[in-house]
């Protein structure tokens, strides 16, 4: 999917949140890529809060450089808050026609997770189709040693939760 | 770090006597890591500041350098964490210490030898969709002799050539993601190296900062929400992070995006786009599946090519080349253009093109995201006054004013004419002053 496209999806979710921070940004659009198939063509790489792909980040980067979103720090020095810009994207009806029913179903299906709820939800996807393990009882090992702070019951309840999205999606 | 293998030492440019290990050694000695000499660190960069004639030889030595020195700092900082998370006493502490400073080394050494001719120039043009010279890694590994020289070496290093795939796959998990960081993220060992072995070789002062206390102030912020093993840096070393910062910031606008580096970086392209169309047929380079003929590809290949073609045509991109005759530069914005000025210098573009149908021009746009390091949370810990955990973005004042590059420039090819030349800048001043 070419930039300008990319970019008028991503407005398009941060006009509807209004104010999400960059973890949340970052796992709804892994998920709209590989649960919605939304094909934004992004490279995803495993990071501290989970999947993460740099070219949605210099996406983000070029969108405030272009006032299309407002980024601000938080003041605990922990995250952003992504806002609307002051300026329009220009507009891509079609692209967003094509894909927006799948963007208000990922939104209505992920929208209501906490960031750090995101990030298992998004660490367990990534081990099991990304990194390619199989087996569920060593896609929640592997997903425990990659995020200790949460314990094994949250992240089999994670487990659960994100097969029950995967297969009302499909 | 360990007894059992022999030790050579390398003299550095920058950092003075490298410990190199015999297996080390033996990957420096292959031929796809000798290519490595005859890739120019800074493509034509020679052409604007004659002394960065340096390579990415010494580059990825350097790297690998650094890489050991950090991890083997961080280790030391936070023994305790780091045997918590696999269990175990002194032993198995030695084991992993051993393990996470070869990891480190040979991914650095590694890091760039996917390389093709120049570096950077036409990397955007001359390979194919979402192909970036890191794809090549892996496979050069596993075509050549090093993915069994590292294996040869792993009872006495702990790290065999599938953990170094592993490591530098970016799909694959890694359990101590901080080592990853050292590699490749914004504030990385081959940031450290480079931005100090550019300055040298190029005579500027812009790229200096204190990298001992930089190395000596990485450690990890073992609260994070994250599990414990993110890269941070302690209270003290803060200043020295925003030099680094602030000296990338000047190298990419005074040397990395020179106007002339940024035109030899265009006809750079074009002749290497020749070159591989008349090889292959089409204008980029063998993909990964191919690494042997990729490996075929260096600067003196594209120079030898060069030479034979400088003749043909009036003034072509081999012309340019092997006699230093760079496109004129007709119009150029300020490094931080806003979105206004943007619009303006794509519409004069066009009407060059219009008005000046015998010339050909080329609209340049350097990009380059300085600013992004503040953006990352990399977490500051310790300090005496201030909060004990806080980040760059809030805490570098500094930092605050950066922003991203995005210096346009219209290159015209005139072909020397002078007259031409004047007539077209003219013209240009006219157009934006109306």
């Amino acid at each position: 999917m070419a930039q300008e496209y990319r970019i008028a999806v991503i407005r398009y979710i941060v006009g509807k949140l209004r104010d999400v921070g960059k973890i949340r940004i970052q796992k709804l659009v892994y998920f709209l890529q590989w649960i919605f198939k939304v094909p934004f063509g992004y490279d995803y790489r495993m990071y501290h809060y989970g999947p993460y792909s740099d070219e949605l980040n210099d996406d983000l980067i070029v969108m405030q450089l272009n006032k299309q979103v407002r980024v601000e720090a938080d003041p605990s020095g922990y995250g952003y808050h992504i806002f609307p810009g002051s300026e329009a994207v220009t507009t891509r009806d079609d692209i967003l026609e094509k894909y927006s029913s799948q963007i208000d179903k990922c939104l209505e299906a992920f929208g209501k997770f906490e960031p750090n709820q995101l990030e298992v939800l998004a660490t367990l996807h990534f081990v099991k189709d990304i990194a390619g393990v199989s087996d569920k009882s060593k896609v929640i090992e592997k997903t425990a040693m990659l995020k200790p702070i949460f314990s094994k019951q949250l992240i089999e309840e994670a487990y659960r939760e994100l097969e029950n999205i995967r297969s009302s999606v499909s | 770090m360990v007894e059992e293998l022999r030790k050579s030492e390398f003299r550095d440019p920058i950092h003075g006597f490298i410990d190199v290990w015999e297996h080390e050694k033996l990957i420096i000695a292959t031929p796809e890591f000798q290519r490595l000499r005859r890739i120019h660190q800074l493509g034509l960069e020679s052409y604007v500041y004659h002394g960065a004639e340096h390579s990415r030889f010494g580059h990825s030595i350097g790297v690998m350098h650094l890489a050991g020195e950090a991890v083997t700092k961080i280790f030391d900082k936070n023994k305790e964490k780091l045997i918590q998370a696999i269990g175990g006493g002194e032993k198995e502490a030695k084991a992993l210490k051993k393990k996470l400073y070869f990891t480190a080394r040979l991914a650095g050494l590694l890091h760039d030898i996917g390389h093709a001719p120049f570096s950077h120039p036409g990397e955007d043009k001359l390979f194919e969709e979402k192909i970036e010279h890191e794809n090549y890694t892996i496979p050069i590994m596993r075509n050549s002799d090093i993915a069994s020289i590292i294996d040869r070496y792993k009872d006495k290093t702990e790290v065999g050539s599938q953990d170094i795939i592993d490591f530098l796959d970016k799909k694959c998990i890694y359990q101590f993601p901080f080592v990853r960081d050292l590699i490749d993220s914004h504030y990385d060992v081959d940031k450290m190296d480079y931005l100090l072995r550019d300055s040298i070789y190029c005579g500027v002062e812009y790229g200096k900062y204190d990298l001992l206390r930089l190395i000596d102030s990485l450690t990890l912020d073992t609260e994070s929400i994250t599990g414990g093993y993110e890269l941070a840096i302690h209270f003290d070393g803060l200043h020295t992070i925003e030099s680094l910062i602030l000296a990338r910031y000047f190298m990419f606008a005074q040397v990395y995006f020179h106007k002339i580096r940024r035109a030899y970086d265009i006809i750079l392209t074009d002749l290497i786009g020749d070159c591989l169309e008349e090889g292959y047929g089409k204008r980029t380079y063998p993909t990964p599946d191919k690494v042997s003929d990729y490996l075929k590809w260096d600067d003196t290949v594209i120079f030898t090519k060069a030479k034979e073609l400088e003749n043909e045509g009036d003034k072509n991109s081999a012309w340019r080349i092997i006699n230093r005759h760079h496109y004129a530069v007709v119009y150029e914005t300020y490094p931080h253009p806003d979105p206004r000025e943007i619009n303006t210098v794509n519409s004069l573009f066009k009407e060059c093109q219009d008005k000046f149908k015998g010339v050909q021009f080329r609209l340049d746009s350097a990009v380059g995201h300085p600013e992004a390091f503040k953006q990352e949370s990399l977490p500051i810990v310790g300090g005496g006054t201030g909060p004990r955990r806080s980040s760059l973005a809030t805490e570098s004042v500094a930092l605050k004013g950066l922003a991203m590059i995005n210096q346009y420039r219209i290159y015209a090819d005139v072909k020397e004419n002078l007259d031409q030349c004047k007539k077209v800048k003219d013209f240009c001043r006219d157009f934006t002053n109306k």
